[in-house]
């Protein structure tokens, strides 16, 4: 009677926490991070006589549902779409920089400054035309110079915007330490803290929107986090991280208390750092590239020719220059339309030619075989091809991460030969979509170019 | 007058034949997001049909090229013979009443080109993603029922218990 009871008690026992369990996978159902709960039990018996006597149930834990795999890839989609997201947001100022649709791109702007030229040409004494040079020069250094200190100010907003992504990465580091301390005393008493480690998953995605990590676990549940292969979480201790902004040198760079640097690549860091270190001096200096082109060909042309004075030509730009940033027009020529060296010999007012080679600059290919028109033409398609790149990036990590989520759904109560037949299913049908689109790829360029 | 009116005509087949191309390219891009979806929610037999649908849509977009690129030539026997180069840009100033029209078109055709392409851009990097996240749940499925396969800690020791994988357990 008293193990019927016992028999009873257990079976009560057993629904009632899981009663408990169901309750508090519905309440949370809808809560970011969440994993299923299911309690675990295990017959209680006893032998007698070579036989089992059943005594009931046992509650022997309570299991989280969760496939840290597939955590695994969701925090590696997550870092991709705020790494190709920050990208995108950066490549759309730079794109802005460079198309401006409103008909003042560099190359437009360029093709004003040679054609003031030509029109020169027509009628070298003519004051206006003389006036014309001056204003569409001013116009072309005034350009530059605004495209590169917009650049500049893009880089010092990446800058900051980079640390306060490092801040934001200590403030997790330090509840994900704490985090790591409630779970391994739960695991080490023999009942794991599923709700800590829900928290946990949760900031572990939140941290890898920021930065891209390594975690692993150790024998008590605690998470190790690497970051750059460098280690930032152990036990419950975190480090403190420090961004440091090195504008003279273009550079951002994340050092750890003990002055180590680390080198994050991916989340929303990785990617403002390699814009600040890389992407964005890659513009400045390919405009850098164009400003200079231009300063030494026309200074070598102009400094050739005779003015209307008689006299030999002065350097048209400031030949100290070093760039698009500093690209100045010599004020002696610019103050005075005389001073413009449209001649190839003194006093013959009529001769063109130098004119006509500084408007020849238009078609004449420089040392990588582009005209300065060309390259800066190339480099305002470079930043929207970038940013579509980006675009497309982004987007297949967030259809990749919705993929990873909803697989994180279903999982449990599957049968293991159900699901490996679904898995190369699903393999046989990725690679015969694959192959019908791979094989319809060209159709797109080929009809691209023909319209 | 008769020149112009077959001009006309000719102009009209050749927009006739543009129009069919951006809708092909309209249907192709809205074909492409079906199959991302069907991707995100491993809708196996959905993919598939979608497969079928995107080879017979191929087809159709290859034969409609095709009638793009006989209008063109037809068009540039006619008004442009010297021309060298067979691009759409190079026949519409020579088309004497279309211009604006064909010009609309043509920028509409483009866009309907690139949104499909980067659509497809898209689709094949998930596609790809997918095949090697199922080939690493076969390697992890297979990892876990292989009883002569070991599992270590980060400390080097033998792991008593699997790396936590819930798929297939019972719930």
């Amino acid at each position: 009677m008293r193990e019927l009871f016992n028999i009873a008690k257990s079976g009560l026992m057993a629904s009632e926490r899981q009663t408990a369990v169901t309750a508090n996978n519905i309440a949370n159902a809808n809560t970011p991070g969440f994993s299923r709960q299911r309690v675990d039990t295990s017959p209680i018996d006893y032998k007698k006589n070579n036989l089992s006597i059943g005594l009931g149930v046992n509650v022997d834990q309570v299991t989280r549902l969760r496939n840290e795999m597939i955590d695994s890839q969701i925090r590696m989609k997550e870092s991709m779409i705020e790494e190709f997201g920050a990208r995108s947001e950066v490549l759309e100022q730079i794109q802005e920089i460079f198309s401006t649709q409103t008909g003042n791109d560099l190359d437009q702007v360029l093709g004003k400054f040679l054609n003031s030229f030509s029109e020169l040409s027509s009628n070298p004494e003519d004051y206006n035309r003389r006036q014309n040079v001056i204003r569409e020069t001013q116009n072309l250094t005034q350009k530059f110079q605004s495209m590169s200190q917009q650049l500049g100010s893009i880089q010092e907003q990446t800058a900051e915007k980079a640390s306060g992504v490092v801040s934001e990465i200590n403030g997790l580091l330090s509840e994900l330490a704490d985090l790591n301390h409630s779970i391994r005393r739960g695991n080490a008493a023999g009942k794991p803290d599923n709700n800590s480690l829900d928290v946990q998953t949760q900031k572990l995605e939140q941290l890898a929107k920021l930065v891209d990590i390594d975690t692993l676990k150790d024998e008590n549940g605690g998470l190790e986090v690497r970051i750059g292969g460098i280690v930032v979480i152990q036990g419950d201790k975190a480090v403190n991280l420090r961004g440091e902004s090195d504008a003279a040198n273009q550079q951002f760079r994340v050092r750890l208390e003990n002055g180590t640097i680390i080198k994050p690549e991916g989340g929303k860091l990785g990617a403002n750092i390699a814009l600040i270190s890389d992407e964005i001096p890659g513009y400045q200096s390919e405009l850098d590239a164009i400003a200079n082109a231009l300063i030494t060909e026309v200074n070598s042309l102009h400094t050739s020719g005779f003015d209307l004075n008689g006299d030999a030509g002065l350097n048209f730009f400031d030949p100290d220059a070093t760039g698009a940033r500093n690209i100045t027009f010599n004020m002696a020529v610019g103050s005075d339309p005389n001073k413009i060296a449209a001649s190839a010999a003194p006093n013959a007012p009529g001769n063109t030619q130098i004119a006509d080679q500084i408007f020849g600059l238009r078609n004449q290919k420089l040392s990588d075989g582009q005209t300065v028109i060309e390259k800066s033409i190339t480099l305002g398609s470079k930043a929207g091809s970038e940013l579509n790149n980006a675009r497309i990036q982004m987007d297949t990590a967030r259809s990749a991460k919705n993929m990873l989520f909803n697989q994180q759904e279903k999982i449990s109560g599957v049968n293991i030969d159900e699901e490996l037949t679904d898995l190369i299913k699903f393999q046989n049908s990725y690679q015969a979509s694959a192959r019908v689109l791979n094989s319809a790829q060209q159709m797109y360029d080929t009809l691209l170019s023909i319209v | 007058m008769m020149d112009l009116t077959k001009h006309i005509n000719n102009s009209d087949t050749l927009i006739t034949a543009i129009r069919q191309l951006i809708s092909g390219y309209k249907k192709t891009e809205e074909l492409i997001d079906r199959q991302i979806t069907s991707v995100v929610k491993s809708n196996v037999d959905e993919l598939t049909d979608f497969a079928d649908q995107q080879t017979r849509i191929n087809q159709e977009l290859e034969d409609l090229e095709m009638t793009f690129r006989n209008e063109m030539d037809t068009l540039f026997a006619q008004l442009a013979p010297n021309e060298q180069q067979r691009k759409l840009s190079f026949l519409i100033p020579h088309l004497p009443t279309k211009q604006k029209e064909v010009d609309a078109l043509r920028q509409t055709l483009i866009s309907s080109i690139t949104n499909a392409k980067n659509k497809q851009a898209q689709l094949l990097n998930l596609l790809e993603f997918a095949q090697q996240h199922t080939t690493e749940t076969l390697r992890a499925i297979h990892a876990m029922s292989n009883n002569t396969s070991k599992r270590y800690t980060v400390n080097g020791k033998a792991a008593t218990e699997h790396r936590s994988f819930a798929i297939n357990q019972t719930a």
